[in-house]
């Protein structure tokens, strides 16, 4: 069984064709801006909208006596929560949700099977994100293997933090890999994301040995990324490593913040700089030895 | 040179077409649009058709008729423009003049108070009360008549939130490849070959009518040659030359067959007006050889300038359907040509809403016309619809339709399916709101509005021990409409066939000429009928929640339920909301609730395809109609899915609005499990795709794809509308009616709903700027 916060269908941003995004819990780093935190953890989680709240009381069925409402005001006391789902079920609206299903493999595969007749006459497939796959790497490693047993595309969003066991493991069954490039800098990268950022180019480095197709994904944080050193050292890993196809610079968004505060957790970055993308994009261009995007 | 097929090019018109442009432009669909015909008065206190009936004191109906309506074109001035190459305009407005294609209007006599009649109007009050039954004879009250032997006052007071029968029905189109063959003087042949053959007193009527009306086109035509040439007369260097070229146009085309594409434009100009301009075909199709030989060996005007010209026509009169591509009906091949791609071409370049262009996909279309039509929507268009060739031919064909004719399918109207040439199409013979049968299953057959019983007694949610049962009885309820419902569409259809409403159109309907027979009389060789619908998604998801919340989780008791519609949901807000949020939309490729709306449709279709209609065929369904949702929305009470008294049905085929929120494969193949093959009128769908999906080519090359396969594996036509500033701003207010609308936000897809407001509003404003 695996744990799954989203499947999202008919995606048609990243990757080849149309495809089936399937979202995995668990992620090994830890970075300040991320934009799926529901996606972090291992476990359930449990999401409290209270614009959704109409203060009806079907929560009061909470175990932990988390929930309270008097005269139609709601009041959730998360400290109590012990995560088990039981209030969310109840919720009419939708204010309550949990972030974090237990999926078999074969349930997985079954909603990625439907969108086959898509696959086929656009070139898409299966994308597995996260969080990161490759913290349930025996989850994802099942669900590319079936992909490929159905004859579907697959492709992987990662970190690429992961072991060389790990990344052989899943680098049979994956067609193409979404490979983050962080930070350039390994002391900023630890800080940045909790993690250092060798493991990560060794990685790539092994990817490429094995002629896997990379599409090098970074995302643009103003104050942190955002600068000429990083994008240069993007353009110089794509002529160390061939395997790198493409590299895709995202814009940073603010759609983490609205999800941190349903999950109860403190805003942790925020900002309103918006850096000058387009003269990095250029700047990325001029020395890649690939095509460069912003997506 | 323009490449018809580059996609990244807009093709640049000659310096002529941009005059014609924009001399035409203020006028466009200001002139009267077609809708509003029927209305206006007659300013000069002319009564072109009630003359016809004054003077012919002793002729029979039809060619009172047919004369009535040649008076009607003939007594108009016609108008040719400064900048014209075709030339051709619509009648003004005159009070009894619609008495062709929209069917008989039944007359307004408080159409004469109007001041522009000068104190005339009690005078010509007067003359039409004198002439009255001749000139009506059935009119509206026949119907009234028929609603009032079935049902009691009070029922029909309100039977109209359910259903509408005898609906105007002036959509059919006429045969433009035989006209274009055969010419108007070829026509009149063989109208005079039948003549002489036959010594009915009926039929030779009908002939006598024919060939008033053929007579009268060509005088209509020679009108307008004559009307060049005094402006030739008044002009000089190139304008004259232009206006001679104009006449002598017109006056061959007035009876003979055209040889070149000049000709044939003018001929197919004249003759859509005649026919109350609205489908012109398959344009593409019987335009082709006249447009190939205009390439190859030149024609008056360059080839591309005749399209253009007759484009803008057909953009001024507002002509609703232009189909293109699709197959050839003895082949069976796929048959776009370069014309379909350059008919696209101007339209993209013209941004134009009408004509309203539909492209017909077949499993060959080529890939370049895919690209074309989706770098179209990129550029924010919805035109062109799509419609899929292999479920209408097949669905056509499982109606019984013979092959050729089947693959020779048009569009018409809004957005329904005929055989051009052959069919008397029951557009509107009526429509049917589904919930409002459903809001009666639930509340033991009585309206909610104002308890009167209209059904049958069948309980109420809590006297059904299962869901089954209230299925049985829904079903049962509105199969106890139906036989009454048909009958009325037949009294309907009797008004038009006794007022000979499509007496022009039947000149270029087969069989109507060989049988003698005007369409309405059972002169076309395929006279179905078709209901509209309204209201299916909402029956469906209101069983969806019902079998899931009351019967298997019992999260609701049927008492609560009842209690709660009965109140339109005050003081019941949570429980509406466990209907909203908690139970399955249709749209979602969810398996409970798309089987649910699989069922209502068949259940319906099946139903009706029992009864034929007076024409003969049988009836199928329809979901295409434009506004329905909204009217009978407004007559339905509270319903199951959550909806509030009022709100809006849907009204096509897709799910209601914003209620899917699992991305567009996942609402395209809950629309693909449905039996789209028996609504053969013509069922629509509209899907929202993001401005920014299509900004790239790869990107339009996904949704090319995407639309390919609704195309192939079951979709029957399809809308596309990408997302717009408007949506957003809307989804702020609304979002329970935007679960459907996806926004990008830097490298993420979203839906909009859900990212909170600073976001939607950075967002707003950065499509703010970018518009
Ligand atoms: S059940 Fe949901 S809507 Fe009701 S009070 Fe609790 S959180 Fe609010
Ligand atoms: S998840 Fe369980 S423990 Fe946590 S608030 Fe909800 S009901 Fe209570």
């Amino acid at each position: 069984m695996g744990l799954v916060f989203n499947i999202q269908r008919f995606s048609v941003h990243d990757g080849s064709g149309i495809r089936t995004v399937v979202f995995l819990k668990g992620c090994p780093l830890d970075c300040l801006w991320c934009h799926n935190p529901e996606g972090k953890s291992l476990e359930p989680q449990l999401m409290f909208n209270p614009e959704q709240c109409i203060g009806c009381g079907e929560c009061a069925v909470c175990p932990a006596g988390a929930h309270t409402v008097a005269d139609g005001v709601h009041t959730f006391a998360r400290e109590k929560c012990v995560r088990c789902g039981k209030c969310a079920a109840a919720c009419p609206t939708g204010a309550l949700k949990m972030a974090g299903q237990e999926m078999s493999a074969g349930e997985v595969m079954e909603q990625v099977l439907r969108d086959r007749p898509f696959y086929e006459r656009s070139g898409g497939g299966m994308t597995l994100s996260g969080g990161d796959p490759c913290f349930q790497h025996a989850f994802s490693a099942e669900l590319l293997r079936l992909a490929h047993e159905n004859r579907i595309d697959t492709a992987m969003e990662t970190s690429g933090f992961m072991s060389p066991e790990v990344l052989a493991r899943l680098a049979a069954d994956t067609d193409t890999f979404l490979w983050d490039f962080k930070l350039y800098d390994p002391e900023l990268h630890k800080k940045y994301t909790g993690v250092p950022l060798e493991p990560i180019l060794a990685n790539l480095a092994a990817l490429n040995e094995m002629g896997k197709a990379v599409i090098l994904r970074c995302p643009l944080i103003p104050g942190v990324n955002a600068v000429p050193e990083h994008v240069l050292a993007a353009a110089a890993l794509s002529h160390t490593y061939p395997c790198i196809r493409e590299i895709h610079f995202l814009p940073y968004h603010r759609l983490g913040i609205p999800k941190e505060k349903r999950l109860g957790i403190a805003g942790r970055y925020d900002t309103e700089e918006k850096p000058d993308t387009a003269s990095l994009l250029a700047l990325c261009g001029e020395h890649a030895a690939c095509p460069v995007q912003l997506k | 040179m323009n490449d018809y097929r580059n996609t990244e090019k807009m093709i640049e018109l000659s310096e002529r077409i941009l005059k014609i442009d924009a001399e035409a432009r203020p006028r466009f669909r200001s002139q009267g649009t077609r809708e509003a015909t029927m209305t206006g008065p007659a300013n000069d206190g002319k009564i072109p058709f009630l003359t016809a009936f004054e003077e012919l004191p002793d002729a029979p109906y039809v060619v009172c008729l047919a004369q009535g309506i040649v008076n009607s074109w003939l007594m108009s001035d016609p108008i040719v423009y400064d900048e014209d190459i075709l030339v051709g305009t619509q009648r003004p407005n005159r009070v009894m003049e619609e008495h062709f294609s929209w069917g008989i209007r039944y007359f307004d006599p408080k159409g004469f108070d109007n001041p522009a009649y000068k104190g005339r109007g009690d005078e010509l009050r007067a003359r039409v009360e004198a002439q009255r039954s001749r000139m009506f004879p059935l009119t509206h009250k026949h119907l009234e008549d028929a609603y009032d032997e079935i049902y009691t006052k009070e029922q029909c007071s309100c039977i109209g939130s359910l259903f509408g029968a005898g609906g105007y029905q002036g959509h059919t189109v006429p045969d433009y490849f035989r006209l274009l063959r055969d010419g108007i003087g070829g026509t009149l042949e063989r109208v005079h070959a039948y003549e002489v053959n036959t010594t009915d007193q009926k039929k030779l009527d009908l002939y006598r009518a024919m060939t008033i009306l053929l007579e009268g086109f060509t005088a209509f035509a020679l009108q307008y040659a004559d009307a060049a040439e005094k402006k030739a007369n008044e002009s000089e260097g190139e304008a004259r030359e232009r206006f001679l070229a104009v006449a002598e146009n017109c006056r061959f085309v007035s009876t003979n067959r055209p040889v070149t594409l000049y000709q044939a434009a003018q001929l197919v100009w004249f003759y859509s007006l005649w026919d109350w301009v609205d489908c012109v075909g398959r344009f593409d199709q019987y335009m082709y050889p006249f447009y190939e030989k205009a390439v190859r060996e030149g024609d008056v005007f360059p080839a591309e300038d005749i399209i253009a010209a007759i484009f803008l026509k057909f953009s001024e009169h507002g002509v609703h359907n232009l189909p293109l591509g699709g197959v050839d009906p003895r082949t069976g091949e796929d048959a776009t040509n370069d014309l379909s791609f350059l008919v696209l071409q101007i339209g993209r370049r013209f941004h134009s809403v009408h004509p309203r262009m539909v492209a017909r996909i077949d499993e060959h279309t080529p890939p370049e016309f895919m690209d074309l039509i989706v770098k179209m929507w990129s550029e924010g268009m919805s035109d062109p619809t799509l419609a899929s060739d292999p479920l209408i031919i097949e669905g056509l064909r499982e109606y019984g339709v013979p092959l050729e004719d089947a693959r020779s399918y048009t569009t018409l109207g809004c957005q329904e399916i005929e055989i051009p040439g052959k069919s008397n199409f029951g557009c509107e013979d009526g429509k049917f709101n589904l919930a409002k049968a459903f809001e009666y299953t639930l509340n033991d057959g009585c309206d909610r509005f104002n308890g009167i019983r209209m059904g049958l007694p069948t309980g109420h949610l809590a006297d059904y021990k299962t869901v089954d049962e209230l299925w049985d009885a829904y079903v049962r309820q509105v199969n106890h409409f139906v036989p009454a419902y048909l009958h009325l569409c037949d009294v309907g259809q009797q008004i038009r066939a006794a007022n000979a409403a499509k007496l022009v159109k039947s000149i270029f309907t087969d069989d109507c000429i060989a049988r003698g027979l005007h369409m309405d009389e059972g002169g076309a060789m395929y006279g179905y009928g078709v209901i509209e619908t309204a209201g299916a998604s909402a029956v469906a998801d209101s069983f969806a929640a019902i079998d899931k919340l009351v019967y298997r989780e019992k999260r609701i008791s049927p008492e609560t339920l009842e209690a709660a519609i009965a109140a339109n949901f005050e003081g019941y807000e949570k429980e509406r909301q466990l209907l909203l949020k908690q139970a399955p939309k249709y749209g979602n490729d969810d398996p409970l609730a798309d089987e649910y709306m699989r069922r209502v449709l068949d259940a319906f279709w099946t139903e009706i395809g029992k009864y034929r209609s007076i024409r003969g065929g049988a009836f199928t369904g329809a979901c295409s109609l434009l506004g329905a949702g909204v009217g009978y929305g407004r007559a339905t009470w509270a319903m199951p899915d959550g909806r509030f008294k009022g709100e809006p049905l849907g009204n096509t085929i897709g799910p209601r609005t914003g209620a899917d929120h699992c991305g567009v494969t996942a609402m395209l193949s809950s629309v693909m499990k449905l039996p789209l093959k028996l609504g053969i009128g013509g069922t629509t769908l509209n899907v929202l795709i993001p401005c920014d999906m299509t900004k790239t080519a790869e990107q339009r090359r996904k949704i090319a794809s995407l639309m390919t396969v609704y195309m192939m594996g079951g979709g029957q036509m399809a809308q596309i509308t990408t997302a717009s500033l408007e949506d957003m701003l809307d989804a702020k207010e609304h979002p329970e009616k935007h679960g459907d609308l996806i926004v990008r936000v830097g490298g993420y897809s979203a839906p909009f709903i859900e990212i909170g407001a600073d976001l939607q509003d950075e967002l707003i404003k950065r499509y703010g700027e970018a518009e």
